[in-house]
């Protein structure tokens, strides 16, 4: 079961109609977003249409705060397999078909991961001998996983914990029975941490880390002196080669301790049964990581989420193109982009979806929205350089972390390569006025560095970068 | 000093028994005539010298007037004698000097009340004195009515006599008819204008009452109606008065209308006065006993109280009066729908319109029973003809508003909404209502707004306040909402389901409206007081009763139609533990038991091992080694010299106990031993789920605990299930807090599915499995490195509520693909006693097995609450 297609309208950050087609195949989605551009809208878009029949989640709450009167909604075209027919979803105000229990049991399996759910990493203790991962996990990565004795989430039995009022010293029932709910979510978390801590640490050497992890959980007490639930505690332990290292508080970097995190929570999606419609959407999550974090992720991906429909979203621009890259052969992959654009009243997404990169900046040139042309420009000078680079095996600089191979690597082979071919007196690829107009527009538009003071540019300036980089194109391309 | 307080009690004088009583009292010493006014004039006297008073005439010669006025008349009477002269001009309505009066005191009170239904009448004693003898005179036995009404005359000489105020007893207005039914009703003598006017005259005088009774009845019509379209209110109620008044004004005049006690008895029940109602509608069935709309009226007013059974016999029996009555049918309906039987009301309603097609109350009761249903299109369409019948039916519109919230469509649920407050803007229903879809919608200031005009019409609507406060919570208005809140909790509003209804939880609500509630207010609304199977899909209505959602009750009724009440499978009923009267007699330690055999070998007899209430755990007991001196009725305490003596210890206080055993005795029978000493399960009576534990052991256990008397490990498994902890929870009367109250009358109710013999043997062999797992040491033991062994136990009874829901509801799981027997039935599990070697390696070789995530039950198990009725029960819809 794949989504084939998603409708949305009137949502949040979505003021109008937008379509996604994800092809009958139900591609996989990788989005890139500038921040404010959509992009976490379409995260929420999916996750709160699985969400809502979950007590009265209203469609209302979500609305474009600039479209009134419209009425909105989030279709989602499903389908069995390429062979079978089409069925839509609809969720809007007056059509709630997300009662379903294909939507029911789909959200109850999903894996949904923004940013947020990570923050936890910057505030774990990091002690002297362990890293406490018990909030990170109990009300962050673990907190939808769901018991097998009592069909409730970890997170609604922790609350119902933390709820019962405090029993006095010699109140002895009600201290049993807090004590055997304790004794419930204790034994069960207790059980999961350790098919976790297998699954993770075998996720981990996909890392690149030989590691194996360990998650000690001693079990929450009620201190029936102080009333208050001790042991709020679950200690990272990482073993390196089987050997325990004394410095791993330096080891578990805020970085590593993100790969941890992520790792651990794709073990606890994978450790569920699955449901006919599996998604699994990650929300600016790699962020945290470097570059060489994020690349395994992709192959984990791949590895276990293969029958998973992904959604990858990331406002990093070059982690975008590098992914989309990895992902264009055999089809199972789509990118689009989101960028935003400023109306007379609001900001409103702009959905790319073609490589029209150059005709959307002359068109934003000439609405006099000049962010928006820059960053197509951008984008198109970007997609120029590196397709000459792939297409003529240009020789560029190898760097050992992809992500620091960048727009100026491209740029500099294409200089060498041009000044190798004058030497040999071919034909040259670029005149020299053409790279001199690059060079000075590089630092002023071309310059992702530029955006905040793109708005002091001359519109003459910006004018003569749109007819530079087309020229680059007709001489590249 | 006796005057004074004569004077007193007259005006304490209220019903007709204190009036006729105080008339008799007064009477009892002597010989008295009377006299009954229906209207008081300031002097008693006769029509005559009201006529010459009114005429200014002096009136000191009223002797010579009469006298002249019976020599005229004699010209055309055929009578010499003067004063029979003067009874016939009396009789037939003429000018005299004579005062009517009548020997008995019933007739007197029957012209006290009969006619002027707007005054209060009066009854005028008179004691035969010696001067009252002197202007007495009797008339000529011939004219019948004169008998009949055992009349005499006072022929005064001025014209009038005034009485001692003592002797008037007012009888105020409002008593009248009352006075008239009762004297209508006397078995030793009636006294009504039949009998009292039973001439052609008399049939004159009770024509112009007809008439005048005639008018009032219209009047009170016209106010009726006026009633019914007023829309404030006030104005309504004060119609709805006045039409009383004037109902009784013409019952006053008219005793024997049927249909005046009809309407008036319609009157009372509008305006909810339901008792004066009901007995209007029997006076009009007793008048007229075919009369099929009172029986419907009568009926409508029974549904009122509640009283359904009633309600519906009468509308069997206007029915079977007048077949085609389609009102009948329609309120035949409702009775229907309000005991829960929805298709039959459905039928009747159905009925109802084909015999009056439009019919518009008939389509907007159908459309209620659909709404209920959750069939919102089908209701929709109902409430959508109901008005084009009726474009100005206010309530057709306002359920047509609820039926769109509940579908979501809020757009057209406020316009429907709003046309009904555009129709009647002191509609209270339509402005709550309409306030509740902008709660919904999140639009809170508006619903706040709606709310207020609501509680403006209607200042004692519970609900509208617990809304409101609810609207504030989400302004993050704190103190507008706790005292929103507090009023409703106070006027018996559930504001904890309330808000779990809408909200889910706080926890949910803070996560997704980024915010933190205050603690106070947390404090009201937390959820841990209240038993988790009762508390979501309730419904507070908008007379702020916390009542079951229909999608509940449908489900009970599925539960209770796939089996057969517990009592009824096991051919016997639960059973109370005993009383001791006093414990620390009567149980005692090992050491004192051990010391007690010691002491005296006859000792161990009686000796029994012994559970305290909270040595019953779910599925198993476990003793803390206490044991009953079993001294059972008629034992002979001397055989056991070492229990005698340590039992004299507490002498005094065993005396003190209550019932009629021997100081040393229990309240038990020498028999009772074999339901404790036979296999049983043993329940205490309060917990929060189910909680049944099996016991081969011949455990005794005193209240408040009770034996099941079964051995059938089977029945445990499904009692100990979450599917019926919540269809208790749901039946048995609720106490505040997480407790449920196991008392036998209930839990011998729980119904006990039909089974097949191999399912009974899975469910056998799982329960085996916890009961044999329950006793181990790692499952026993708190140490965190046997947390699976203990989630395996939890696993395999989690299991057993799939299986039972299975049981319950095999249509709904198995639709949503739910299978819990056939993958088990496949595992092809062991028997307990089958299992060899190590039985732990083995249960934790299944349980992985089972609780694989590839693994059917595993995935039935995570994904059964996406099947609607379980997502009900475990409070997640």
């Amino acid at each position: 079961m794949r989504i084939t297609k998603i409708e949305i309208r009137n949502f949040r950050a979505f003021p109008s109609s937008y379509q996604i087609d994800l092809h009958k195949a139900g591609k996989n989605l990788l989005v890139y977003g500038e921040n404010g551009s959509g992009k976490t809208s379409l995260y929420q878009a999916l996750k709160f249409f699985l969400e809502s029949s979950e007590g009265s989640h209203q469609f209302k709450e979500h609305q474009n705060i600039f479209i009134a009167n419209d009425d909105g909604h989030i279709k989602l075209h499903l389908r069995a397999n390429p062979g079978t027919n089409e069925r839509v979803y609809e969720w809007s105000q007056n059509v709630r078909e997300t009662n379903d229990p294909l939507i029911i049991e789909a959200s109850k399996a999903k894996g949904f991961l923004d940013y947020k759910d990570l923050l936890e990493t910057h505030y774990v203790h990091r002690e002297e001998e362990n890293v406490n991962v018990f909030k990170l996990l109990v009300d962050n990565l673990l907190v939808n996983t769901v018991n097998p004795v009592t069909n409730r989430t970890l997170g609604e039995e922790w609350e119902s914990v933390q709820q019962k009022p405090c029993p006095r010293r010699n109140a002895k029932t009600k201290i049993a029975e807090l004590e055997t709910e304790i004794e419930t979510f204790n034994s069960e978390l207790k059980r999961r941490l350790e098919i976790l801590q297998a699954k993770t640490s075998e996720i981990l050497q996909k890392f690149g880390y030989n590691v194996t992890l360990n998650l000690d959980f001693q079990g929450i007490t009620y201190n029936r002196d102080e009333k208050t639930l001790d042991n709020q505690e679950i200690s990272l332990n990482v073993e390196f080669f089987d050997r325990d290292i004394p410095t791993h508080h330096r080891f578990l970097n805020e970085a590593k301790l993100s790969a941890i995190a992520i790792a651990i929570y794709f073990s606890s999606i994978l450790i569920q049964p699955e449901s006919e419609l599996k998604i699994l959407a990650l929300d600016d999550v790699l962020i945290g990581l470097d570059m060489s974090n994020r690349l395994p992720i992709l192959d984990i991906l791949e590895a276990y989420f293969a029958d998973y429909q992904i959604f990858l979203t990331t406002y990093d621009k070059s982690w975008y193109e590098i992914v989309k890259q990895r992902t264009s052969h055999g089809g199972k992959w789509k990118a689009v982009e989101f960028y935003f654009r400023q109306t007379d009243e609001y900001e409103i997404p702009v959905y790319v979806e073609d490589k029209a990169y150059l005709d959307n900046a002359r068109d934003y040139f000439e609405a006099n929205d000049y962010k928006a042309c820059a960053v197509y420009l951008r984008t198109a000078f970007e997609v120029i350089i590196k397709n000459f680079c792939e297409d003529k095996h240009i020789p560029v600089r190898y760097r050992r972390e992809p992500n620091k191979q960048d727009t100026q690597d491209f740029w500099d082979a294409i200089k060498i390569e041009n000044k190798r071919r004058t030497e040999k007196e071919d034909p040259a690829l670029l005149d020299k006025d053409l790279i001199n107009d690059i060079e000075l527009y590089r630092s002023r538009i071309l310059n992702p560095l530029s955006h905040a003071t793109i708005a002091n540019i001359p519109k003459k300036e910006i004018e003569d970068t749109i007819e530079a980089v087309e020229r680059l194109k007709a001489a590249l391309g | 000093m006796g005057t004074k307080n004569r004077s007193e009690s007259k005006s304490k004088l209220r019903t007709v028994d204190e009036i006729i009583d105080e008339i008799e009292k007064k009477t009892t010493d002597g010989d008295y005539i009377f006299r009954g006014e229906a209207k008081c004039h300031k002097k008693v006297s006769s029509s005559l010298y009201r006529e010459l008073k009114a005429v200014k005439l002096k009136y000191s010669d009223i002797a010579d007037v009469q006298t002249e006025i019976v020599d005229a008349a004699k010209e055309y009477i055929d009578e010499k004698e003067k004063f029979e002269i003067l009874t016939a001009l009396q009789h037939y309505g003429g000018k005299t000097n004579l005062i009517d009066f009548t020997t008995d005191d019933k007739v007197a009170l029957f012209f006290a009340c009969y006619g002027h239904p707007d005054k209060s009448g009066r009854v005028i004693i008179l004691q035969k004195t010696e001067a009252v003898k002197k202007m007495l005179k009797y008339p000529r036995g011939s004219v019948k009515r004169a008998a009949d009404q055992d009349s005499v005359f006072i022929q005064p000489p001025d014209g009038f006599i005034d009485p001692d105020n003592e002797d008037i007893i007012n009888i105020p207005k409002d008593l009248k008819l009352l006075i008239l039914e009762h004297l209508q009703g006397r078995l030793d003598r009636e006294i009504s204008p039949k009998t009292i006017y039973n001439d052609i005259q008399g049939f004159i005088s009770s024509q112009n009452a007809y008439w005048m009774a005639y008018r009032e009845f219209y009047n009170g019509r016209s106010e009726k109606d006026k009633g019914d379209e007023a829309k404030i209110p006030e104005e309504k109620q004060k119609a709805y008065r006045k039409a009383i008044t004037h109902y009784t004004n013409a019952l006053v005049l008219d005793l024997q209308q049927a249909a005046i006690y009809n309407n008036r008895g319609n009157t009372y029940v509008v305006i909810s006065e339901t008792k004066k109602g009901i007995d209007d509608f029997n006076k009009a069935i007793e008048l007229h006993p075919d009369y099929a709309n009172a029986y419907v009226n009568r009926g409508e007013a029974y549904l009122h109280q509640g009283e359904i059974e009633k309600a519906i016999n009468d509308f069997n029996i206007a029915i079977e009066l007048q077949p085609e009555f389609a009102e009948a049918y329609n309120n035949r309906g409702l009775a229907f729908v309000r005991s829960g039987k929805d298709d039959k009301g459905i039928n009747d309603f159905n009925t109802a319109i084909e015999l009056q097609p439009e019919f518009a109350a008939a389509y907007n009761n159908r459309g209620n029973v659909y709404d209920d249903k959750g069939d919102f299109d089908k209701a929709i369409a109902d409430f959508n003809t109901a008005i084009a019948l009726k474009s100005d039916f206010v309530d057709a519109y306002v359920n047509r508003g609820v039926a769109y919230g509940k579908r979501d469509k809020f757009d057209e649920g406020i316009n429907s909404l709003t046309n009904a407050i555009n129709i009647n803007q002191y509609h209270a229903g339509a402005y709550y209502n309409l306030g509740n879809v902008y709660l919904l919608t999140g639009e809170f200031e508006k619903a706040i707004a709606n709310y207020d005009m609501s509680l403006k019409l209607d200042p004692d609507d519970a609900i509208s306040y617990c809304h409101r406060g609810l609207a504030q919570l989400n302004l993050r208005e704190w103190d507008r909402a706790k005292t929103d809140l507090t009023t409703a909790k106070n006027k018996g509003i559930d504001i904890i389901v309330a808000f779990h209804n809408l909200y889910k939880n706080i926890f949910t609500f803070e996560r997704r409206n980024d915010v933190k509630v205050p603690k106070d207010i947390v404090d009201m609304l937390k959820q841990y007081s209240v038993n988790p199977f009762t508390t979501t899909q309730k419904i507070v209505t908008h007379d702020g009763k916390t009542q079951e959602s229909a999608a509940v009750l449908g489900l009970l009724e599925k539960f209770r139609n796939v089996g057969k009440p517990l009592q009824e499978y096991l051919q016997d009923h639960p059973s109370s533990g005993i009383i001791t009267g006093y414990n620390e007699a009567f149980i005692v330690e090992r050491e004192t038991r051990d010391a007690l055999i010691a002491e005296h070998p006859s000792s161990a007899q009686i000796l029994k091992p012994f559970l305290m209430t909270n040595d019953i755990q779910r599925w198993q007991v476990k003793s803390k080694d206490k044991w009953l001196i079993f001294t059972h009725h008629g034992i002979d305490i001397d055989a056991y010299p070492a229990i005698k003596k340590h039992l004299e210890r507490y002498n005094n206080a065993l005396k003190k106990r209550s019932g009629k055993q021997e100081w040393y005795e229990l309240q038990v029978a020498s028999k009772d031993t074999d339901r404790f000493e036979h296999p049983k399960c043993i329940y205490p009576e309060m917990a929060s789920e189910t909680a049944f534990a099996f016991d081969d052991e011949g455990y005794y256990a005193a209240l408040p605990a009770s034996l099941l008397p079964t051995k059938e490990l089977w029945l445990l498994g499904v009692l100990n299930t979450r599917a019926v902890s919540w269809f208790y929870a749901r039946t048995a009367p609720q106490i505040r807090g997480p407790f449920l109250k196991f008392t036998s009358r209930y839990v011998s109710q729980i119904p006990i599915p039909d089974i097949e013999p191999e399912q009974q043997a899975l469910i056998h062999k799982i329960v085996e499995y916890i009961l044999y797992l329950k006793k181990q040491p790692t499952v026993n033991s708190k140490d965190l490195a046997y947390a699976s062994d203990r989630v395996m136990v939890g696993y395999f009874g989690n299991i057993l509520n799939g299986l039972v829901y299975e049981l319950y509801l095999p249509d709904e799981l198995h639709r949503g693909d739910k299978y819990f027997f056939q993958p088990l039935f496949d595992e092809q599990l062991p028997q307990l006693e089958k299992i060899q070697g190590d039985k732990m390696s083995s249960f934790r070789d299944i349980f992985e097995r089972l609780c694989d995530k590839h693994h059917p039950v595993a995935r039935n198990l995570f994904f059964l609450d996406s099947v609607k009725p379980i997502r009900i029960i475990e409070g997640k819809a």
